[in-house]
């Protein structure tokens, strides 16, 4: 593959997805019209009004749900269906509650019929890299929930998918556990080079931790604007004491202006 | 050990207390109003038929617990294996389902003389009944169990594109593991009325047996220890149904703790 290039390669491309629901009171648009691409070893988020449709696009990206228009490429090919070069990580950990820490990191790997033993020493290093070494033999249940999203990042990464999916991780920690893991978080997307995209409907969130923010409309979900987010790396709670990082979030709060005012009318 | 030990034992002293004041007071009142045997025997003349071998305790348990425990085991597997299967098709469900609802919805006892008829007499007929005594809660808890999951998990195997057959055995199945023991502690306790109804309506052997024919010379206190012997027995199968959970289901025990 010609990835030494200094030029990127696109990893996935999404052109005009469209999407409805059905419902009683029939069809009702939950995508209009969304197309953006994720480069190599980017993180993007998308952000965007509560019920905007962004849980749904990124189901749409793992292949767990259909959708009516548009294409899907994964490294230039088109997908439909889940791929397990893509990962996901939900809003809730989702773990086992049945398996220790350790088996939980290597479910994955037992689920798609590999051996267990080869990713062992990888999933102990996961917990390591994670801070949660000492834990590896409790179970879930006995972990805080900050604790146990870390399981579920490391699971999503002990099988190497290139794309990781996040669906607001953290929008269940509260507020100082949550800068605690986005900081932890970027850290993992650096020593792992994985391309990560997050959603999330905080916009200091996503100003944070992206590289660029694809910005939604309320639904039926557009593209509003997306926008390079410029601010060096290795970012630290201090970034978000920068003036820039000021300017990246009122940018963005103008842009959803909109969106937040829709949703006070409704 | 020792903790583990008085820690038990503050567990069940105050039901020990109960126990005793309940024994004491039973005696006591018989004693007092001297009461007839054969309407009221006292604890002691009870414990002393418990050790009476003329009503050959240990052959009429015999027969009782392999009634209650076939038919329990009958109960687990096939109420197991019919759960799974009603939530792996909903074509299976529709055509099996009414048909378990309508059968459940039969008084058991009503059925039988049906299975004396087709299976003579003895224990097999009433392995048979207390295993359609047993059976409905651990179909309906399996299946509930298997079918209600976080639907992120669903979608965390799918992700994986892991088959279906392996989402329901690595996911959906360990999933309802509570809700499958809950039914099968249930389905327990209905096995030994299972058993017992069996007994009741024909056999010459089993502790529902003794009752009939201490019944009819009016041997009250051996009606009492049969009893005894019963709610031995129905014990013993719910502690070893809470027994096998806790070897099933480690990670559970760390939520009581």
């Amino acid at each position: 593959m010609e990835e030494q290039n200094s030029r990127r390669d696109k990893l996935i491309i999404l052109r005009n997805i469209q999407k409805s629901y059905s419902s009683r009171e029939g069809p009702i648009l939950a995508i209009e019209d969304v197309s953006f691409e994720v480069e190599e070893g980017d993180f993007v988020v998308i952000v965007g009004p509560s019920g905007c449709g962004k849980s749904t696009l990124l189901k749409i990206i793992a292949g767990l749900l259909d959708y009516d228009k548009g294409s899907i490429k994964l490294r230039g090919k088109e997908i439909s269906g889940p791929v397990r070069d893509i990962g996901m990580i939900f809003q809730e950990p989702a773990l086992l509650r049945w398996k220790t820490v350790i088996n939980n990191v290597l479910s994955p790997i037992e689920l798609m019929g590999m051996n267990k033993e080869e990713y062992r020493q990888k999933a102990e290093e996961l917990l390591q890299l994670t801070n949660l070494a000492g834990f590896k033999n409790k179970y879930p249940s006995e972990l805080s929930g900050g604790m146990q999203q870390r399981v579920s990042i490391c699971r999503s990464l002990v099988y190497d998918p290139s794309l990781i999916l996040m669906d607001e991780p953290f929008g269940a920690l509260d507020a100082m556990t949550r800068e605690k893991m986005n900081i932890e978080l970027l850290d993992i997307w650096r020593e792992s080079r994985k391309t990560i995209l997050f959603v999330t409907h905080s916009i200091p969130e996503a100003a944070f931790l992206a590289d660029r923010v694809v910005a939604l409309s309320d639904r039926p979900a557009r593209i509003n604007e997306e926008i390079a987010v410029d601010l060096d790396r290795p970012r630290k709670l201090t970034t978000k004491t920068e003036n820039e990082y000021d300017e990246y979030t009122e940018r963005l709060y103008q842009l959803m202006r909109g969106e937040f005012e829709t949703e006070v009318a409704s | 050990m020792w903790k583990k030990l008085s820690k038990l034992l503050e567990q069940i002293y105050p039901f020990i207390g109960l126990l005793i004041l309940l024994v004491g007071f039973w005696q006591i009142l018989v004693v007092i109003t001297n009461i007839q045997t054969y309407l009221l025997p006292s604890p002691l003349k009870v414990v002393r038929a418990l050790g009476d071998m003329q009503w050959r305790w240990f052959y009429q348990a015999e027969a009782t617990s392999i009634e209650i425990f076939g038919g329990f085991l009958l109960a687990a597997s096939v109420g197991i294996l019919l759960g799974i299967t009603i939530t792996w098709s909903n074509i299976l469900r529709r055509a099996i389902l009414p048909l378990l609802v309508f059968l459940n919805s039969l008084p058991k006892i009503a059925l039988a003389p049906l299975f004396i008829i087709w299976l003579g007499y003895g224990i097999i007929p009433n392995i048979v009944i207390a295993f359609t005594s047993a059976f409905f809660p651990v179909v309906i808890n399996t299946a509930t169990g298997v079918k209600e999951i976080d639907p992120n998990l669903v979608d965390f195997a799918k992700s994986l594109q892991v088959p279906k057959w392996k989402r329901f055995l690595k996911i959906r199945i360990p999933n309802a593991l509570p809700q499958i023991f809950a039914g099968l502690k249930t389905s327990s306790t209905l096995a030994v009325i299972g058993a017992i109804v069996g007994e009741f309506v024909a056999s010459s052997r089993g502790l529902a047996a003794v009752i009939m024919q201490a019944q009819g010379i009016l041997a009250t206190e051996a009606i009492f220890a049969a009893l005894v012997w019963i709610s031995v027995l129905g014990l013993g199968l719910y502690g070893l149904v809470a027994l096998t959970e806790k070897v099933f289901m480690p990670w559970a025990q760390v939520i009581e703790e």
